[in-house]
Order: C-alpha cells, then sequence, then structure tokens
C-alpha cells in the first residue's frame, strides 16, 4: 500500500475510533440533588412560617413547596426514561466508509493535509468572497480527538482579512477561529457524530461561503470599518468610541464630553445649556423651575436659571415701589377686610402670590397653598383685588 | 431497491430508502427535497459529481448538500 494511503487509512481509523469511544460512554447520570434540597429548604421556611403564626407565609410556602415538587418529580420521570430507553445509536460510518470519505476530499478542497501526530484533518477552501469583500481561502481543521466535542474544528484564516472593528473576526460568522454554525448546527453534528466526515467539511464550507446578513459578528457593510453615528465616517477600533448613553458608535472626532460627568455622548444625547451654551448630558442638566428650560449646574442658583432671578428680584423691586406709591382705595379696605377675616391668626401662612388679570381687575393668585393647619386647599385665586395694571409680585400675607 | 440517502438540508439524516429502478438523480431529488432548486444543491452519488439523468443502482450513496447555508 502506498505511504499515502496508509496514512489515510490511519487517519480514518482514528476517526472512527474517536466516534466508536464516544458512542460507547455511558450516559452522564446526575441525580437532582439540589431540587432535592430546594425542597427541604422551603419545607423548614414553611414550619417556621407554622411555628410563628404566619399564616400567610405559610400558605405561600406550601404553594411554593407543591410547585417545587411538581418539578422535582418531572425531573425525575424524565431521568427515569433516558435510562429505560435504549439511547437512538446513530448510523456511524465503517472505517472503509471513512477512508472513502477522506479520499473523495480531494475532489471537493483545493488542499486535504492531515497530521497524524497532532490527529488533525484539514481541507482548505477556495478564496472566497461574500459581496464585495474579499475574504481569501480559508483551512478547516478538524482535531480528531475532540471529534465528539462541539468545539472539535477551527476556521482558519489563510490570507486574513478581519474586520476593521474587530481583528479576531475574519469572516461575518468566525470569531476566534470558531465558526457560528447557525442553521448548519443540527446537520454537522449529525455528519459529525455519524462519521460522515466529507460530509461535516462540505456543510462548513458552504456555510462560510454563504452570509446571513441578519446575524453576523460584523456586517459586510461595516466591514471595512464602523460607520460614525454623527458623521457616518468609517472608523476603526481604535479611532471611536461608544456613546456612554446610547451606545452608539461615534468617531473621536465627533465625540464629546459632558462638561459636568465627563463621560462621552454623541451628538444625540447631549444638550446644550440654555444660558452659558455648554454641552451637559441630560443627567447633568436640570430645569429651571420658573422657565423649565435646562441649564447647567454652574448657571441654576436655588433652581433658578439667571434670567428668573433677575425677573423676580425686578418683580419684587415693581412691587415695592408700587406698594409705597399706591393710595388707600377701596381695594385696600377690601383687602384689611379679608385680611381681619381671622384676627387671632389662626390658618396664617406666608404665601407667595401674583397679580394677574382677570377681566377688569387683577388677583392674587396664591402660588402655595400649604396653610398652618398642614392642609393643602385648591383655592386659586383670593379675591383680592388690587387695582394696579401690570403689577407682579411676591406678598407675604395673612390669606385664607 | 434500496439506496443509502445521505440529506444535509434542514435537520439532515441519513437512511436507506426504497427507490424504484430507473430512478434517476433529478427524480430522487423532485421527491426528496420538494420545492427547491437542484442547481442550489451539490449532489453526489458515492461521493463522485454525477449528471442529472444517471440512473440509480442498488445499493448508492447519495448525498444532497445545500450549497446555501446560513450562520448566525
Amino acid at each position: 500500500m502506498e505511504n499515502h494511503k496508509r496514512q489515510m487509512l490511519h487517519v480514518a481509523t482514528a476517526i472512527h475510533e474517536q466516534l466508536a469511544h464516544f458512542r460507547s460512554t455511558p450516559p452522564d447520570v446526575t441525580l437532582p440533588h439540589s431540587d432535592w434540597s430546594y425542597c427541604v429548604d422551603i419545607l423548614r421556611r414553611m414550619r417556621l412560617a407554622q411555628e410563628r403564626g404566619w399564616q400567610h407565609a405559610a400558605k405561600r410556602q406550601q404553594q411554593c413547596l407543591a410547585e417545587q415538587l411538581t418539578f422535582f418529580k418531572d425531573r425525575l420521570a424524565s431521568l427515569a426514561d433516558t435510562l429505560a430507553k435504549p439511547p437512538r445509536v446513530p448510523i456511524l460510518a465503517s472505517v472503509a466508509e471513512i477512508y472513502r470519505d477522506i479520499g473523495s476530499l480531494s475532489l471537493e478542497f483545493d488542499e486535504v493535509n492531515w497530521d497524524l501526530r497532532d490527529k488533525t484533518l484539514s481541507v482548505h477552501t477556495e478564496p472566497i468572497t461574500l459581496g464585495d469583500v474579499y475574504l481569501g481561502p480559508f483551512e478547516i481543521q478538524v482535531d480528531i480527538r475532540k471529534m465528539s466535542d462541539h468545539g472539535c474544528y477551527r476556521i482558519i484564516a489563510h490570507d486574513p482579512r478581519p474586520a476593521a472593528s474587530n481583528s479576531s473576526v475574519t469572516h461575518p460568522h468566525v470569531q476566534d477561529e470558531q465558526l457560528c454554525e447557525g442553521e448548519g448546527k443540527s446537520p454537522i453534528r449529525r455528519a459529525l457524530r455519524e462519521g460522515r466526515i466529507a460530509d461535516f467539511l462540505l456543510i462548513v464550507a458552504n456555510l462560510l461561503s454563504t452570509y446571513n446578513s441578519s446575524s453576523p459578528f460584523v456586517a459586510l457593510d461595516d466591514w471595512d470599518g464602523t460607520r460614525c453615528a454623527d458623521c457616518g465616517t468609517l472608523t476603526t477600533e481604535d479611532d471611536r468610541c461608544g456613546c456612554d448613553r446610547c451606545g452608539g458608535d461615534i468617531c473621536l472626532d465627533c465625540s464629546r464630553s459632558c462638561g459636568d460627568c465627563g463621560s462621552y455622548f454623541c451628538a444625540d444625547c447631549l444638550s446644550e445649556c440654555s444660558d452659558c451654551r455648554d454641552a451637559y448630558c441630560t443627567q447633568c442638566l436640570k430645569r429651571c423651575r420658573e422657565c423649565n428650560e435646562p441649564f447647567c449646574k454652574h448657571c441654576l442658583e436655588n433652581q433658578l436659571c439667571g434670567n428668573c432671578r433677575q425677573q423676580q428680584e425686578d418683580d419684587e423691586d415693581e412691587y415695592d415701589e408700587a406698594m409705597e406709591e399706591t393710595p388707600a382705595t377701596d381695594d385696600a379696605e377690601q383687602t384689611s377686610a379679608v385680611l381681619a377675616l381671622q384676627p387671632n391668626g389662626l390658618g396664617e401662612a406666608v404665601v407667595s402670590a401674583r397679580l394677574r388679570r382677570h377681566g377688569s381687575g387683577w388677583f392674587w393668585h396664591l402660588r402655595r397653598r400649604r396653610f398652618a393647619d398642614g392642609q393643602r386647599r385648591a383655592t386659586g385665586q383670593t379675591g383680592l383685588h388690587a387695582g394696579h395694571r401690570g403689577l407682579r409680585g411676591r406678598v407675604g400675607g395673612r390669606l385664607l | 431497491m434500496k439506496i443509502l440517502l445521505i440529506n444535509n438540508d434542514g435537520g439532515g439524516y441519513a437512511d436507506y430508502v426504497d427507490v424504484a429502478a430507473g430512478t434517476t438523480v433529478t427524480s430522487l431529488f423532485r421527491e426528496q427535497i420538494k420545492s427547491a432548486r437542484a442547481s442550489d444543491f451539490l449532489i453526489r452519488v458515492n461521493r463522485q459529481p454525477v449528471a442529472a439523468d444517471q440512473v440509480l443502482q442498488e445499493g448508492d450513496r447519495v448525498s444532497i448538500t445545500p450549497l446555501k447555508i446560513e450562520g448566525a
């Protein structure tokens, strides 16, 4: 026998022995100890609750125990079924069939190699191009000693053209030399179990020649770089960062840091302070309680922005001036009358109010409605008539 | 007559099936893989590429492998 064929026979025998050994391994039986321990624990809690007279808790634990026991019973039944039924043994290719499979590989692949010392069998695909992206040829290398495991093969790029965004992704469906099998998973597992080595390698090769745009490690559109969410420029891993709020990829030119917390954000996740116009994240901006515009903490004082603070001071000044200039009128008498309603001070509270025009008169709109008795009252206006056009201000007074 | 059919489409399976004498590769494909085009599959008989009208023989090993299999 030629040396080449003798080696092929050794490889076929090694594959057959490995798979036959795996098939003869008895099923791994694990009794559900932890499930039973959980039942014991629930029972202990239930008894404790009963002893202490916690009826509701005891009832809840009893219900929980019933559910857990049902689950435990199902686990035991499933285990018993597994042991009772003879395992479904898949067809296992004979050494001769595996030998013929290996012999046929040269018809399907450019290059077929094996290493008897390392117990590996490998084939090389043609150079693969998906869409417009050249990915180069790949080697599918099978570790015969691991043929019963999921990770028994590696996908090695022989002219690696990895994604710009991730150097470990050499193919949209390969990362760290591991193929994400997708819909190929089941036929791959079956072919491996049955020793159909040629079918297995063909399925993997066909999978490498197919692109699934719905779930790649890196999409072909982003192969040469990830587009910046702000400016759309293709960026490499080193030239971009992630927005700390939405997680979007942004290039270093577009990333801006919040003036307060210092985190980096994309343009959509940053806002400007309405006063100083510096950029801040939405969490660091607070709204003025008067005008409701966003401001940074440096531009807010007592939850008021500069404009609103100024407006408030102006109002108070205007009011003071107006009060000094106002002669005693019927309105003032009316005010006295109202204020005199409770001369003993019952229900007194310091209240801020605004003068607003309603119809022909001006009324104090209460801004705080909590009174000394601790109750809130829904009174919208006091009925005081000020008679000063354009007068607004804050007063401290005794109002009902 | 019995042949070994290996269908790597979907879940994948290998099983012996009865076929009528004179069955060709194309007619077997139409029977087994409904509503699919033969050009989307790699069909091998006894591990060799064959013509579409080749008549199957007793004990043949026919494998049908889709060319497009989507990874994830």
